[in-house]
């Protein structure tokens, strides 16, 4: 990665200074909690289509792969995700919680499933185009079943139509969606827990060796 | 009663009907229909084809007479040099001039042109909360909500749980050090981050902010700002170089 930007929640910008790695705002109560440190980033299944291309012209019968996270034109997309928050397609790693949309990203104010409640999806409920459609990542799997059901009634009332997944789930749901041009929001919550593949350490490792590295 | 009807009737029906029956047997048979073999349909249509090349070889004086009326011209067709200009003369379906491909809508989707009282679209819903974190007293927060429609209410639930990010960018010279963060001005910083729109409308409001992130920068980097100090002085005053 040639750009490590990171963007976290607004603080006070005077208390950030004291520390020299910026902590969030506002941590979830379960990461603090949890004696797990975030030691990686899990990486989302790259979106992938095939053309398969054969016949005369190419009697090797090669297949080509358009990796959608790569391309700029599809809007924002969720590369990774940790304990600590996400990495976007443009390079932008986001820290705690955050509301995303086509192509703009803000930082969402809640702490962990049990906050997500009809006043803090307010914005989505207030937005003048209707959502198509509104991706909620709860955090860890199992979790969307303990969301207050007050959120649903309002959202329905709204007439918002909502996917309540885990947010490994959401993510990917939302790439789709935000692929295919639809008007879609996502509200992630950070899971706690985090299951990582070899692919996936060998990426941190790769990645923390050029953490310091300068884009040309 | 009914069965005295019927039989009164049935009487008259039957009257005299041997005789009458009689008289139509004796009748002659007319002709009955030829039945599907006994007509050789061959050498009917053969007949009919041959008739009909021969009238095909005369000469029809009538027909001749027609033709000789007919006088054919033609030209090459003008190609229709100018479409556009003949399109847009239909004013009720104009063809499109346009052919550059469409656009991509700066924020990822057709944006309004009229929003209902009480809602927000993205571009406002980020300028709002922009201006809210560049002075965020209640009072212009009341103000901002009563901008929009918005109650009040709504408007102290969207601050509260949504805010603009700040951004921070890796720094070339601080990179070796122990700082690798360097605070970014929040207005280039909104740029980097989403669309250009979004640092216009802050910059309206975040003249203040700016001089916060100004503080903290100072605050973050105190080497940096005290050699660029040093380097200013430098050039301004030479004379203590000369002396060493």
């Amino acid at each position: 990665m040639s750009l490590l930007t990171l963007a976290r929640a607004a603080a006070r910008p005077i208390t950030l200074c004291a520390c020299n790695l910026v902590r969030p705002r506002r941590l979830s109560p379960a990461l603090l909690a949890s004696p797990r440190q975030p030691t990686g980033t899990a990486s989302l299944r790259p979106c992938t289509s095939q053309f398969f291309d054969g016949g005369e012209t190419d009697p090797l019968n090669r297949t080509s792969v358009t990796i959608m996270n790569t391309g700029a034109e599809y809007g924002l997309m969720i590369d990774t995700f940790s304990a600590a928050g996400f990495r976007l397609n443009n390079g932008i790693s986001v820290i705690g919680p955050m509301a995303i949309f086509a192509r703009s990203v803000l930082s969402w104010n809640v702490g962990d499933h049990t906050e997500i409640t009809p006043d803090s999806l307010s914005l989505f409920t207030l937005l003048a185009p209707r959502l198509d459609i509104l991706v909620i990542g709860v955090g860890d799997a199992g979790l969307q079943s303990r969301v207050d059901p007050a959120v649903l009634v309002c959202l329905r009332r709204a007439r918002i139509s909502y996917e309540l997944l885990p947010t490994e789930q959401a993510c990917s749901t939302f790439n789709f969606l935000n692929s295919e041009g639809r008007y879609v929001a996502g509200a992630f919550i950070p899971p706690s827990d985090v299951k990582l593949t070899a692919d996936d350490i060998h990426d941190n490792v790769t990645r923390d060796r050029n953490i310091y590295q300068i884009p040309d | 009663m009914g069965k005295v009807i019927s039989t009164l009737e049935r009487k008259a029906r039957h009257f005299n009907v041997e005789n009458r029956a009689m008289k139509v047997i004796s009748k002659e048979k007319r002709p009955t229909a030829k039945r599907p073999g006994s007509v050789d349909l061959d050498s009917a249509a053969a007949e009919h084809k041959a008739q009909v090349a021969a009238a095909v070889k005369e000469k029809d004086a009538r027909l001749e007479g027609m033709l000789k009326g007919v006088y054919l011209t033609s030209t090459d067709a003008v190609p229709d040099a100018k479409p556009a200009e003949d399109a847009a003369r239909d004013v009720r379906r104009p063809l499109p001039t346009d052919r550059s491909p469409v656009e991509q809508p700066e924020w990822g989707y057709a944006e309004p042109k009229t929003v209902p009282p009480g809602r927000l679209t993205l571009r406002q819903a980020v300028a709002f909360l922009t201006a809210h974190q560049a002075d965020p007293r209640p009072t212009t927060l009341a103000r901002l909500a009563a901008d929009r429609n918005l109650g009040i209410d709504a408007a102290r639930h969207l601050v509260a749980h949504f805010r603009i990010f700040e951004v921070y960018v890796p720094d070339a010279a601080a990179a070796g050090g122990g700082r690798h963060l360097r605070v970014q001005d929040p207005l280039t910083a909104m740029k980097s981050l989403g669309p250009a729109a979004m640092a216009e409308e802050g910059a309206k409001q975040a003249g203040k902010m700016r001089e916060q992130w100004e503080e903290a920068e100072r605050i973050l980097n105190p080497k940096r700002k005290k050699k660029e100090k040093e380097k200013a002085e430098k050039v301004l005053d030479p004379t203590p170089e000369e002396g060493k």
